[in-house]
């Protein structure tokens, strides 16, 4: 991969872009982790004085970032948090300064301040740093806890003896299903998840933690579904208005879902929720396309190919109304509480970075 | 599995040890005139993106950390561009030798500048692929480290089949061991050969010997250290092959052995042998085959939208209203395409502008060229700075750097360059004269598709033989007018559509009221058929080409089978057949270059038996000599040696 | 006990009879002369050849029988017919023959054995030859017969290995071991290539139509043919038809393996034109070998294919088609040498519970290690199975041997690892080492021999010393 350098970024993004792009880190945790590592670096060794400039900075480098892996969303969630860790921070220290010097007005000063584009970023908080740095480091333990708030839910969701349906695998699905397989005994049917057949991974996986798994080819998904009792699926994005950015063959679950009136319930870390849309199905990285060879066609079979069009995509997206209910590390929400979730996730001015 | 693999060659490499890949930057032996005189083979641009950026994205991910670039021509270019392209992440070395003159000595001279330090992989200049190169090399240290002679493991495609049309010439036979793939024999497949001989002893000194010919050679060798001092050794490499060969003739006094490896049914490599060839990869780019290297995925070229059917659209491009970009085509950036334009299996390059109902097919057009209104481009290449004014017809062109066309003119088959500022027309036919190897061109493609992939391709034939000098020799006037009475029934049956058999009625009777002897009938209804396609074009005012009159005559065959086989079934009509064919082809220019596919046609169709054929070509021969039947007997030469070969064959194989 | 098992069993008897019966017959072919090993068949056919005390016959017929069927023809020479019978007679199967006589004199192919018995034969059918001892069960080959709908499908194994420290009997024999070399396509497993190794000079010729149908095959120098072959009906009606050939294995088969690369000529139209003459024997196989319209329905509307690299149809549309069905792993070998005749004793010998013994026999059949009719006052036995009225006096040892019926072993005499037919009588003092000894055959007093054959009716005169010799008659050997 070859980056053209560019004066301003910072030389670690470069190196993130590289090590991403190589696979070298892998899977949306990891990603998330790193990026955040990364932004810290980039507020505790660059040269910055005032808010509005760090801001800038983080801004700068984040839309690189963005630009140059567009498809995993969480980078730029995770830019859009520092960002707004920022702007807290930068208020609240601007609020101690302030208290300090007349406590007096503080009611006043309440009601006055409301709004962002009332503070003024440009007045330098020596502070800042600091405490930027503390609340940064209760953030990547917030991340760290992550997964395992969301598996401590495991027992609410699942019960004795039900049959549970998910698709292809997922770190997260995976110790969810373990995790409530401590407690009491269910059945998984996994569809395997082609072309790239993950499912046959997660089957085997479970079968180990002897929880009592069924590996079923896609096409059967409908035929399965009547006796499913659950859909607890892990997804790639959440879209704003609650759709998700999932596996190929997400769609399929779901509707066939739908049609039995299955519940589906989606495994959510909170840093995959996006504030973006999807506009239209051309929509530039919105899904990765790889090559055919990569389970659909055999690459040995170039007569065929010649003559026809293949198609790889990786993702689906599943609309919002399609899916029951999202457990996020905080709890269950349903999809029309997502923007909720995202204003109290992020700046609304950060949404469009 | 391929993470668990990956770690452990990670852990196994070490930091120090540095990857070397040798680039050579021009093939040599590619067969893509006239590219030579504009790029060297590595910067040949595909999908609008010259082959060496694929392969530094491919290399880098390969982790590949040091290139030697051997640059032989076109120096000046390959330095600017590898100035460009330095990171961090590779080091781009340029070897530089002027005058260099194949793959022997380029390797030679490698060896004496000695930069080689280990193993290395070497690519020709040609190669495109996306396989992780470095588990590759690693599989060939595992061979060195079972057998100390390892020289090389040829890196092999399975295409699994030998008919695809653009790779024909490229399929090549492997007979390997089965049990470690070393090669035992290595050939490309020539067309003409009917036999592969194979040494009994092979099979008798190994368990399973494997026989593989549905691969391709992906120009890129992995190699051991021993290899250059190999060609130093041995004069007489000039190409892979020789080298090949040589080293597979004297295993035992070189001690060096060679192997070959599967490429991996998931990645992807194709070495651009031929227009045909580029043809196929640039389709295949677009299909994402290739994937991570696509337009849209490739981090330097950016920007780009990838949409339905494999189309691409750069950011900055700028489309029309009414423009159609329909399938397997990429619009580079800033470039403008007019209203109702439409596009296929085309790629457009940087900063083209196209006007308005310019209809462009199966064609490449490199940037910053110029189309204007209402013209026509299909299978042609146009390279940079062209200019095209209104209403230009191009069909199966090759367009040199800055020509420009005057409007309404129009080019089939033909090279355009400029010479001394004046414009050089030469015909690609004319062009294969003097190469003696026949020029690739991807519109062989479309007719050979279908069963015939023995590859009689119509363009090897010399298309500006004389003209039709002597008629037809005069016939009697009760044959003439049931002649023409045939032709006339058969004309409004095919525009019409009419059934066969009532056409057959319809002749029958005709030959009743002339009174014509059933032989004649028969010797005038293939005549009639023959000539068909003339009559019908001009009545369609369509204009009366090579390609045109095979076409329809194709059409028509099919179309008046039944009548054929009818009136065709004795001996003596089949000698009536051929005798019309032969009268038919001294007087329709058209149908001379295709008159081996139309024997071919008959005999596969059982219209013609093998022997009459074979007998009539004999009899042919002796004729008085005149220039037509020497004409014909050029024309169909090659197909009466396949015909006696596939006897011999058939006979050989009852032997067996 | 429940009922179930004894039904259930019932219930496989009737199908598997209703199978067999309309789908396939079988061919013992037993007409041998053992060309390879005229030193043994002096005295005695070559299907009766004992092995482990059973005649050769009892193997391919116990196969067939385990695998369900009921009925046999067995092909044998008619001079020995009555014999083969009458010791068939004797093995206790259950599996009905029905033997067919050749002509003597006359020395018949393989292939012409079979055209002689065709009105016997209605459908496709299986043909094992009676020097083929292996445990492998036939249904997997029918089975693999009826997927392809196979015109021919030939059992392949690996060729035997000869354990290092094996001694063939008899002097070194400088002829070589037959190779056969076999290319199988690695995608469909069809048979693409059969030939041997012999039939080629220096170089082996591959037809470029092979190379371009067959993208990827390998080609085994290491296996064999096993000479078990189901071969469809239309086979045996071209057989019958083309007289030219006389052998399965070395003609039929290569022609037909051969033929798969060719197309059938295109039927005209009208028939009337295409003339009598033309019709030569080349494309003679295309009026046999037709595709059933059902099966032509079949194809057309199933998606189903073979292999995918390139855009045929399935099976390139061949009608002809050969199948090898490789077996790899189980105890297979043919006894046609007499490096594989004592190879084959040696394995039984070596322990009595041979475990491709066992699944052969099913258990059924156990041979008692010692006949209750024979006699034993040795102290010193040794994995040896001795048969009917032997006679083994006191103070011998007898270790790893086979001893055939009314044997007498006299007093002081050591024998191992040998094969002893009947009649044999050995008097004292004797060492008799990894030898075999035909029937009807006398060792005088006081003999050594190691590692020879001796003939039948032969005697061994008392005191000498042999190794690695064959001892017999030359009068009759001259004979054959």
């Amino acid at each position: 991969m070859i980056v053209t350098k560019s004066e301003n970024v910072h030389e670690n993004v470069l190196k993130l872009i590289k090590d991403i792009n190589f696979g070298e880190i892998k899977g949306t945790y990891d990603i998330v982790v790193a990026t955040v590592s990364v932004l810290k670096e980039i507020i505790t060794n660059s040269e910055w004085n005032t808010a509005k400039k760090l801001m800038d900075l983080i801004t700068l480098n984040g839309k690189y970032l963005i630009a140059a892996i567009p498809l995993e969303a969480s980078i730029g969630n995770m830019v859009r948090r520092i960002l707004k860790i920022i702007r807290e921070e930068y208020r609240s220290e601007l609020k101690n300064k302030t208290e300090e010097a007349d406590g007096q007005e503080s009611l006043h000063k309440i009601l006055t301040s409301e709004g962002d584009q009332e503070i003024d970023f440009n007045v330098s908080v020596p502070s800042l740093k600091s405490s930027l740095i503390e609340h940064i480091n209760e953030f990547e333990a917030e991340l760290e806890t992550c997964s395992e708030n969301i598996t401590q839910q495991a027992s609410e969701h699942i019960h004795s003896n039900e049959i549970i349906m998910t698709l292809g695998r997922s770190r997260l699905v995976e110790e969810f299903f373990k995790k409530a397989a401590a407690t009491r005994e269910f059945e998984v049917i996994i569809a395997e998840g082609a072309p790239f057949l993950n499912g046959h991974e997660m089957a085997v996986n479970l079968a180990k933690a002897k929880i009592k798994t069924t590996l079923i080819s896609d096409v059967a998904i409908f035929a399965m579904m009547s006796r499913v009792n659950k859909v607890i699926i892990g997804t790639h994005t959440v879209m704003a208005n609650g759709g998700l950015r999932a596996i190929t063959g997400s769609h399929t679950v779901a509707q066939a879902a739908k049609h039995y009136s299955v519940p589906v319930m989606v495994l959510l870390p909170l840093y995959k929720l996006s504030p973006l849309y999807l506009r239209s199905y051309e929509q530039d990285a919105f899904n990765r396309h790889v090559a055919p060879m990569h389970g659909v066609i055999d690459g040995a079979n170039a007569p065929l190919m010649e003559k026809i069009q293949a198609y790889n995509p990786v993702f689906d997206y599943v609309p919002p109304e399609l899916v029951t209910l999202f457990i996020s590390n905080t709890g269950g929400n349903a999809p029309s509480y997502i923007y909720r979730l995202l204003s109290e996730l992020y700046q609304l001015e950060d949404y469009d970075l | 599995m391929s993470k668990i693999t990956k770690k452990d060659v990670n852990s196994k490499l070490g930091k120090k040890d540095v990857l070397q890949a040798v680039v050579l930057a021009d093939d040599f032996t590619t067969n893509l005139t006239p590219v030579q005189n504009v790029y060297p083979s590595i910067l040949m641009p595909v999908v609008n993106v010259p082959l060496l950026d694929y392969l530094i994205e491919t290399l880098v991910q390969s982790r590949i950390q040091e290139l030697y670039l051997y640059c032989s021509s076109h120096i000046e270019s390959l330095k600017k561009y590898v100035q460009s392209k330095n990171s961090d992440d590779i080091s781009i070395n340029l070897i530089i030798s002027d005058g260099c003159r194949s793959l022997g000595d380029a390797l030679r001279d490698i060896d004496t500048k000695g930069a080689i330090r280990g193993d290395f992989i070497l690519i020709r200049g040609d190669a495109f692929t996306n396989a992780n190169l470095k588990n590759l090399l690693e599989l060939h240290r595992v061979r060195i480290e079972k057998d100390k002679g390892a020289a090389m493991t040829l890196l092999l495609r399975d295409v699994g089949s030998t008919n695809i049309p653009s790779l024909i010439e490229e399929s090549s036979l492997v007979v390997a061991d089965g049990s470690n793939n070393k090669v035992l024999f290595y050939k490309k497949l020539a067309k003409d050969e009917k036999k592969v001989k194979l040494e009994l002893e092979w099979f008798l000194d190994h368990d399973k010997i494997e026989i593989n010919t549905g691969l391709l050679d992906t120009h890129i060798y992995l190699c051991s250290p021993a290899v250059p001092p190999l060609f130093s050794d041995n004069f007489d490499f000039q190409t892979m092959e020789d080298f090949i060969r040589g080293v597979l003739m004297n295993e035992e006094i070189l001690d060096s052995r060679i192997y070959w490896q599967r490429l991996d049914s998931e990645e992807y490599a194709l070495p651009v042998t031929s227009w045909r060839a580029y043809h196929m990869l640039s389709r295949e780019i677009l299909q994402r085959h290739s994937y991570p290297l696509t337009p849209d995925t490739l981090s330097f070229v950016r920007n780009f939208t990838y949409l339905s059917r494999s189309t691409y659209r750069h950011r900055n491009a700028v489309l029309a209203r009414g423009c159609v970009i329909q399938r397997d085509s990429i619009v580079g950036p800033n470039s403008m395409l007019g209203k109702d334009t439409f596009i296929t299996r085309s790629t457009i390059g940087n900063n083209c502008i196209v006007g308005a109902n310019v209809q462009i097919e199966n064609s490449y057009i490199l940037s910053n060229v110029f189309i204007t209104d209402n013209c026509m481009i299909k299978n042609s290449i146009i390279f940079s700075n062209c200019q095209l004014d209104k209403k230009v017809n191009l069909d199966a062109c090759i367009l040199s750097p800055s020509v420009h066309l005057k409007s309404n003119s129009s080019y089939v088959d033909s090279v355009l360059e400029y010479e001394s500022g004046k414009l050089n027309v030469t015909k690609i036919s004319e062009l294969n004269l003097d190469t003696d190897k026949e020029l690739l061109y991807f519109t062989c493609k479309e007719s050979k598709d279908g069963k015939d992939c023995d590859g009689y391709s119509t363009d090897s034939e010399d298309s500006s033989s004389e003209d039709d000098s002597a008629p037809a020799s005069p016939l009697p006037d009760d044959t003439n007018m049931f002649l023409s009475e045939v032709i006339d029934s058969l004309l409004r049956g095919y525009q019409d559509g009419l059934n066969c058999e009532n056409l057959i009625l319809e002749i029958n009777s005709s030959r009743y009221a002339y009174n014509v002897s059933i032989r004649e009938v028969s010797y005038n209804v293939i005549k009639a058929i023959l000539s068909l396609p003339l009559h019908y074009l001009s009545d369609q005012k369509s204009p009366i080409n090579q390609a045109n009159y095979q076409s329809t005559l194709k059409k028509m065959i099919s179309y008046f089978f039944t009548i054929i086989q009818n009136y065709i079934k004795t001996e003596d009509a089949q000698d009536d057949c051929l005798k019309a064919m032969e009268e038919a082809a001294t007087t329709i220019q058209e149908l001379l270059s295709f008159m081996q596919r139309l024997l071919h046609l008959f005999y596969e169709r059982d219209i013609l038996s093998e022997e009459k054929i074979l007998e009539w070509y004999e009899l042919n021969g002796d004729n008085e000599n005149e220039v037509q039947s020497l004409e014909i007997k050029k024309a169909v030469g090659p197909f009466i040696k396949w015909l006696k070969e596939a006897e011999e064959d058939s006979s050989d194989n009852e032997e067996d | 006990m429940s009922i179930q098992p004894i039904l259930k069993k019932r219930l496989r008897r009737i199908l598997v009879n209703m199978v067999h019966c309309t789908e396939f017959q079988a061919v013992v072919l037993a007409g041998g002369k053992g060309s390879r090993m005229t030193e043994l068949t002096a005295g005695r056919p070559k299907c009766l050849l004992p092995i482990g005390n059973m005649p050769m016959i009892f193997y391919p017929l116990r196969l067939l029988e385990r695998s369900g069927f009921h009925e046999a023809i067995v092909v044998v020479s008619e001079s020995a017919k009555y014999d083969v019978a009458a010791a068939v007679d004797k093995l206790d199967l259950e599996i009905k023959l029905d033997f067919v006589g050749i002509p003597g004199g006359e020395d018949l192919g393989t292939a012409d054995s079979i055209r002689l018995i065709n009105e016997k034969i209605h459908v496709d059918f299986v043909v094992i030859s009676c020097d083929l001892i292996t445990e492998i069960d036939i249904a997997d080959i029918l089975n693999s017969y009826r997927k392809h709908n196979a015109s021919i499908t030939a059992l392949i194994v690996p060729a035997p290995k000869v354990p290092d420290d094996f001694v063939t009997p008899g002097p070194k024999s400088k002829q070589k071991p037959e190779t056969d070399l076999i290319g199988i396509d690695n995608e469909t497993g069809r048979l693409v290539f059969l030939a041997s190794a012999s039939d080629f000079e220096e170089t082996i010729n591959l037809s470029r139509k092979l190379l371009k149908k067959h993208t990827s095959f390998t080609i085994h120098s290491k296996w064999m043919d096993a000479h078990l072959y189901v071969i469809n009906k239309w086979v045996l009606d071209f057989l019958v038809f083309n007289k030219s050939f006389s052998t399965l294995k070395g003609e039929l088969l290569p022609y037909i393996v051969a033929k798969q690369l060719s197309r059938p000529p295109r039927q005209s139209a009208d028939d009337k034109n295409t003339s009598i003459v033309r019709l030569d024997t080349k494309e003679d196989i295309y009026r046999f070998a037709v595709e059933k319209p059902l099966d032509t329905l079949i194809r057309k509307m199933s998606a189903f294919n073979d292999h995918n690299t390139d855009l045929e149809e399935a099976y390139h549309g061949d009608v002809i088609r050969c199948y090898a069905h490789i077996v790899t792993g189980k105890f297979g070998l043919r006894t046609n040498t007499i490096q594989m005749y004592a190879l084959a004793n040696s394995d039984l010998s070596r322990s009595t519970n041979s475990e491709w013994w066992n699944t052969l026999t099913e258990g059924k059949i156990s041979v008692p290690e010692i006949s209750a009719s024979a006699t034993v006052k040795s102290t010193q036995v040794e994995n040896c199975r001795i048969d009917e009225n032997a006679f083994i006096d006191e103070k011998t040892s007898v270790k790893q041997n086979h001893i055939g019926p009314n044997v007498v072993i006299e007093p002081k005499t050591r024998i191992s690892q040998s094969v002893i037919m009947g009649n044999v009588t050995i008097k004292q003092r004797c060492v008799i080492t990894n030898c075999i000894l035909c029937n009807g055959c006398v060792i005088q007093e006081g003999s050594e021999i190691k590692d020879c054959l001796v003939g039948a009716q032969h005697i061994v005169v008392a005191d000498s010393r042999h190794c690695r010799e064959v001892l017999t008659d030359v009068d009759r050997l001259m004979e054959i």
